[in-house]
């Protein structure tokens, strides 16, 4: 078992706090563990430095102007649908209203027809599909059981990307079906593209003004959204105000004549106050590459040095074009806009028919568009067609226990020809080719509280990750190893050829050999005639895997949403149907159980 | 150091080989772990009997090792050729699988073998697998047992040349290890039920160190027979083999710093009559397998077991396992250790061309596209193909109505008549070294073209173009190109820095000695150029570069035998 108190001492706590949670934590069992993590890692959002407020969450108050309580549901995958109720719920409380918060997962759906007023708050995942946990509350609403909800006010804020092609998706249809099932909104919907902040506190004080009245926008301070926990004397660094870290390394870890690059970056924390666990993920902002600016500001005869008026200020067109928007992928937002700018009947066709747009946008870029559709305007006109500059997720690689101040990550270069062009990714040509040691580098810390190592270091672990996917089992081992976790861990790592392609090759053999890792299956798919996966290489260990499952094993994937998640998926699902003994139904209720109690959590992109 | 079941102190490598369950070791178990290019250390060693070296490719090593990759484990795998002759149908296997499994390059070694390098451990079952289907093997090319046996690849001055290779066939095969384990590994044959592996000859714990058997066929001693532990030199009267001088004792091999170890050539001892070889041989080995040095590696090979029990002790020994004394040893002469190039008519008919492969790395360049010269010559399956001790290759038996289309195909490649194939590169070997060869100091055959290339330009200068003058490197002092038999002579110190030793015998009876230490590239050419100089202004008709040197006491070998340098 953990040994709690040595734990604790690492933490920032004092004397005085370590006993009093030693007395407490030891007693509970892992359920109630497991619960009180999830909890605090909610509560914690609202403390930023304040001490927390648990009573407050937890017991409604009977301020409530009607008596009913509002009811905040959640669909989420890694975490920031979460976190926005948390912080919704403290905001309704804080008016006196007494207000009721659950997972979409874990909610009852005959509680529908009792609710009176209803914040959906969901995000969208897969390719415009709704969060694994929110799937079956979805299924629900669509199917021919669901109820009648005449009595129900409801409202969505619906967070997604807007880089996919099916933006926000699962948002506009929860939207949809209550509409048609007869519910009110209590305001409109609003879709949030990554960074959400201020659509958030537009819609929530659109909320919170046709809940009470007394309400007045600008009158509750708005709470931090980002779950960052700062020192006193550190400026706050999240996804608004990113660190400026060095990098103090950068290694291509693909070997000679591969056909991958994946760049891994050893970024400097020092005096950041960041602070980042296993499974987080870090934000990086990249800028554009003048091989992209240059032929678009040629074609639109701009010379870059036109002032301009962007979201940051007064720039230049040139330095907003680097620094403040995108160029590359292609959005469904920017095609939208130039079809309406234009007025061009072709990009008109194409949005009328959604399959069309997704086959258009796929492979194309910013300067594709302006090309095929020559259309002539000003500098600003441009600039507001553009998404703003969003970052990019990386799964940390490193665990902060073992690297101190250091953040790693695990970067696969983006390239690919499109459309008579060679093109790059917007932030791993960057990472690749226009930045390097010494360099800065402008980062943020985004907790995702659904990927985590259990919380008992008894538990053994699969981790399934395929190519880049394997970065987060980095930091997860090297947890575990500082820990000196008893638990057993079993890695099953892919990618395209041993020779050059197996990422943290000599790291991975001295954990075997440590002992810290209890195993390792690999797959490399092109050093056969037959392709192998990872999938494959669970099915031949099927035995063994139900075998560890069985024994409380937690299962975690990461990597490859389109293909490798789903293929994973299945494989465990054959699994525990032939190794249990069981229907295919009793297995998908087996991967569920596995997925409301945490024990399958997946990190997929 | 430890001590073996009879409880004399012997090297780890012996308890290896004594656990391995005659060769197995854990070989099958380390070729199915996915996670690691390598095999364990101990089975890598127990490995090389069966063949192959594991290697890796040493200009990665520091990149990889940032990359957090492991070294580019990779195996070299030596295939045995009795005597070097090989049928159009093999060469073409060996061709595609240095394509298919290797680093597309094949190298014809200095005695007379084949060698992939860069099979990764995951093909290296297929490629032995396909080796054997094509009736070669690779076993016991390496490790403590008796190697390929070299044998005088120029039939076509001797009659007995066909009786002699059968010999070193005969040799070759009858040396090899009995056990079943490379069968069961690498050919997935079954074990024997209840058949206990036996090796009549080599017992569990196998030779002390590598050995070596050679023939030749006076005058030409084209497979240095004096480097070999055992060397057979043929006397033929009247057109029919009469029978062998026996020679022991030969190597090339030293450590620098080690003055306990050192070159030496082979002494005659006596003579044989055919009949007697295999007996003579199998004894001789015996006396090795008992008498080797087997708690120092360095100190084990048959050189150092005559030099510390002594010469007479050793014919003694011989005479007394054998009950009979050898008898006198015949007079015999050699005249050059070099290749004959061209076309040179069999005493069968036949034509035999002897093509220069630089270094014996067979492969494609811009302009000279060697490999798919001979592969086409394959093709035409007609005649054989035959490695030299010198790395080189012989088109051989090919009628007089072939030789056209054979040429043909050589100069559509580039291959016939090379203008940089002056007669110093004729007469250059160089070993493998960099980047495969885990022991290599300096670079060899990767460098000495381009040393040559600047050599050549101070031969022309002073009329030299067309003296065979025999250069010898190698990137390390085991000696693997026999560097200590070059008129010239390069052993590798460091990067760039080599030893430069002189005067070695143009028909390799006499070893080099050093002339200067730690020499780079313009250090070596200037202390070469006045040598050279003086070389052809005050050279007598027909003296040969090593000669002159000794007569101009520019060296001078104070080594009379070996005996006196074991103290
Ligand atoms: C390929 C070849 C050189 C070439 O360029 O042709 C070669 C290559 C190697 N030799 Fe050799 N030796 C080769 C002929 C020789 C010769 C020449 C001969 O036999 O006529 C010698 C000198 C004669 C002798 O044995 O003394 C020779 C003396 C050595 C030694 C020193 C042995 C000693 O007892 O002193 C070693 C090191 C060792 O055995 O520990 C060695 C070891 C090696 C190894 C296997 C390195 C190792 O142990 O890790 C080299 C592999 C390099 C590579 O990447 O391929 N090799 N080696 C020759 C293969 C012959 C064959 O087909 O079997
Ligand atoms: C939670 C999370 C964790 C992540 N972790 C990691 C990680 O650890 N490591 C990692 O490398 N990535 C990770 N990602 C993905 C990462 O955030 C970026 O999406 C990825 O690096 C690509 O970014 P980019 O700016 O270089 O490419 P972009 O400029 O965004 O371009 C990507 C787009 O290019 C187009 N495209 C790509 N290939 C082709 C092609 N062959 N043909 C046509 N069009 C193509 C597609 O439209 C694609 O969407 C993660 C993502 C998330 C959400
Ligand atoms: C694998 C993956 C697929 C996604 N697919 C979509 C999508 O199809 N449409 C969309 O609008 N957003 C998509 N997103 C973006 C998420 O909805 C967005 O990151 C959101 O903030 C996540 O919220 P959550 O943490 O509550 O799950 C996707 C994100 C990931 C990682
Ligand atoms: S001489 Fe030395 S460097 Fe050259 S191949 Fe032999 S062992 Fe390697």
């Amino acid at each position: 078992m953990m040994n709690w108190e040595t734990g604790l001492k690492r933490g920032p706590f004092s004397d005085q706090q370590v006993k009093t949670l030693n007395e407490l934590l030891p007693g509970m069992d892992s359920g109630q563990v497991q619960w009180l993590s999830g909890f605090l890692s909610g509560a914690s959002l609202l403390s930023a430095d304040q001490p927390l407020q648990v009573a407050q969450v937890s017991s409604p108050r009977l301020l409530s102007n009607d008596g009913n309580p509002v009811w905040i549901l959640y669909g989420t995958h890694t975490g920031n649908s979460e976190r926005l109720a948390n912080v919704s719920a403290k905001r309704i409380e804080d008016l006196g209203i007494a207000a009721k918060i659950s997972d979409m997962g874990s909610f009852k759906v005959k509680e529908l027809r009792n609710i009176k007023r209803l914040l959906i708050i969901v995000s969208t995942h897969g390719i415009g599909e709704p969060p694994i946990q929110a799937s079956e509350l979805y299924e629900y609403l669509h199917s021919s059981k669901a109820p009648e909800l005449k009595q129900l006010e409801y409202s969505v804020l619906a967070l997604g990307d807007t880089a996919y092609t099916q933006f926000c998706q699962t948002g506009k249809d929860f939207d949809g079906v209550l509409a048609k099932l007869g519910a009110q909104r209590i305001c409109e919907r609003v879709d949030c593209d990554v960074d959400f902040e201020d659509d958030y506190t537009r819609w929530m004080e659109g909320n919170l003004a046709a809940i009470a009245p007394s309400f007045q926008s600008g009158n509750v301070p708005a709470a931090p959204i980002q779950p960052t926990i700062v020192g006193k004397a550190n400026p706050i660094y999240n996804r608004k105000h990113p660190f400026g870290a060095t990098v103090s390394k950068k290694i291509n870890l693909n070997g000679r004549h591969s056909s991958k690059e994946t760049i891994h970056l050893e970024l400097d924390l020092s005096n950041s106050g960041l602070r980042y666990e296993p499974g987080d993920s870090l934000g990086v902002y990249a800028s554009n590459s003048n091989r992209l600016i240059e032929p678009i500001l040629n074609t639109l005869h701009f010379t870059g040095e036109e002032p301009v008026d962007t979201y940051k200020g007064k720039k230049t067109l040139l330095e907003a074009l680097t620094t403040d928007y995108e160029l590359t992928p292609l959005t469904s937002v920017s095609l939208n806009r130039y079809a309406e700018l234009t007025g061009s009947t072709r990009l008109g066709k194409i949005l009328n028919d959604n399959t069309a747009v997704v086959e258009y946008l796929y492979g194309r870029d910013v300067f594709d568009l302006i090309r095929e559709v020559p259309f002539k305007m000003a500098p600003e006109v441009f600039i507001s067609l553009l998404r703003k500059n969003s970052p990019r997720m990386y799964s940390i690689a490193s665990s902060q226990n073992a690297v101190d101040d250091e953040v790693h990550i695990l970067a696969s270069v983006v390239r690919y020809e499109a459309y008579g062009r060679y093109k790059e990714g917007h932030c791993t040509s960057f990472l690749a080719g226009r930045i390097d040691e010494d360099d800065q580098l402008k980062v943020f810390v985004d907790a995702n509280s659904r990927f985590k190592l259990p919380l008992d270091p008894d538990m053994p672990v699969i981790m399934v990750g395929a190519g880049t996917g394997v970065a987060p089992y980095r930091a997860f081992i090297q947890q575990r190893g500082i820990q000196e976790a008893p638990g057993k861990s079993w890695l099953f790592f892919g990618e395209r050829n041993f020779t050059t392609d197996f990422y943290y090759q000599t790291e991975w053999l001295q954990y075997l050999k440590e002992g810290t890792l209890t195993r390792a299956d690999v797959a490399f798919s092109r050093d056969q005639a037959k392709k192998v996966y990872v999938q494959h290489r669970m099915l031949e260990q099927g035995k063994e895997l139900f075998k560890w499952l069985e024994e409380g094993a937690h299962f975690y994937v990461c990597g490859d949403a389109q293909k490798m998640a789903k293929d994973v998926d299945h494989a465990l699902k054959e699994i525990i149907q032939t190794q249990g003994g069981m229907t295919w139904e009793k297995a998908e209720e087996y991967v569920k159980y596995l997925q409301v109690t945490d024990r399958y959590q997946a990190d997929i992109y | 150091m430890m001590s073996n079941a009879t409880g004399a102190e012997v090297s780890q490598e012996e308890h290896i080989k004594e656990d391995s369950n005659f060769l197995r070791g854990t070989i099958v178990a380390g070729l199915d772990n996915p996670l690691t290019g390598s095999l364990t250390a101990d089975d890598a060693k127990m490995v090389k009997f069966h063949g192959s070296y594991q290697q890796h490719d040493r200009d990665l090593e520091k990149e990889r090792k940032k990359q957090k990759l492991e070294p580019l484990y990779q195996f070299m795998l030596r295939v045995r050729a009795a005597g070097g002759i090989t049928s159009p149908a093999q060469w073409l296997v060996l061709d595609e699988l240095a394509e298919k499994y290797g680093n597309g390059t094949m190298k014809l070694t200095t005695r007379q073998s084949f060698q992939f390098h860069g099979i990764m451990k995951r093909n290296l079952k297929a490629t032995i697998k396909a080796i054997n289907e094509t009736l070669m093997t690779t076993i016991a090319t390496c490790g403590d047992v008796n190697r390929n046996v070299m044998c005088n690849p120029n039939p076509y001055e001797s009659r007995v040349h066909g009786e002699v290779y059968a010999w070193a066939g005969k040799l070759s095969d009858y040396f090899q290890p009995k056990t079943r384990a490379y069968f069961e590994i690498w050919l997935d044959q079954e074990k024997v039920a209840g058949a206990a592996d036996n090796e009549p000859l080599y017992h569990a714990t196998y030779l002390p160190r590598k050995f070596k058997i050679a023939f030749a066929i006076p005058p030409h001693n084209d497979i240095d027979l004096f480097a070999n532990d055992l060397g057979f030199i043929v006397i033929e009267e009247k057109g029919k083999l009469k029978g062998f001088n026996v020679c022991v004792g030969g190597g090339m091999g030293m450590t620098f710093g080690d003055e306990h170890t050192y070159p030496r050539l082979a002494d005659v001892i006596g003579f044989i009559r055919p009949d007697e070889i295999v007996e003579v041989a199998e004894t001789i080995i015996g006396i090795q397998r008992d008498y080797g040095n087997r708690l120092n590696r360095k100190n084990a090979r048959l050189k150092y077991t005559i030099d510390v029990q002594g010469l007479p002790w050793f014919i003694a020994e011989l005479a007394h396992r054998r009950n009979k004394p050898l008898l006198p040893a015949l007079p015999y002469h050699f005249k050059t250790n070099g290749d004959q190039y061209g076309w040179l008519k069999g005493t069968n008919g036949k034509w035999f061309y002897t093509l220069f492969v630089e270094h014996g790395r067979v492969k494609d360049r811009e302009g000279y596209t060697l490999k798919k010269a001979i592969r086409a010559i394959a093709a035409l399956n007609r005649g054989d193909l035959r490695l030299t001790g010198n790395q080189n290759l012989i088109i051989g038996n090919i009628s007089p109505e072939d030789k056209k289309d054979i040429e043909k195909i050589l100069n559509d490649h580039g291959v016939l008549n090379n203008p940089q194939n002056t007669a110093l590169r004729l007469n250059s070997m160089a070993c493998v070294a960099l980047n495969t060869c885990g022991l290599a100091f300096a670079e060899s055959e990767r460098y000495l073209p381009s040393l040559i290339d600047k050599l050549d330009v101070i031969l022309r200068d002073n009329g030299l173009e067309k003296e065979a003058i025999n250069i010898r490197m190698t990137g390390c002092p085991n000696g693997c190109a026999r560097s200590s038999l070059g008129e010239i002579g390069f052993i590798g110190r460091a990067i760039g820095q080599y030893n430069l030793y002189l005067g070695a015998s143009h028909n390799g009876d006499r070893l080099n000695t050093l002339y200067k230490e730690m020499l780079s590239e313009a250090e070596i050419l200037q202390a070469l150029e006045p040598i050279l100089v003086s070389y052809a202004a005050e050279k007598l008709a027909g003296e040969h570069f090593g000669d002159y040197v000794h007569r101009k006491n520019i060296v001078q070998d104070k080594r009379k035998t070996g005996l006196k340098q074991l103290s």
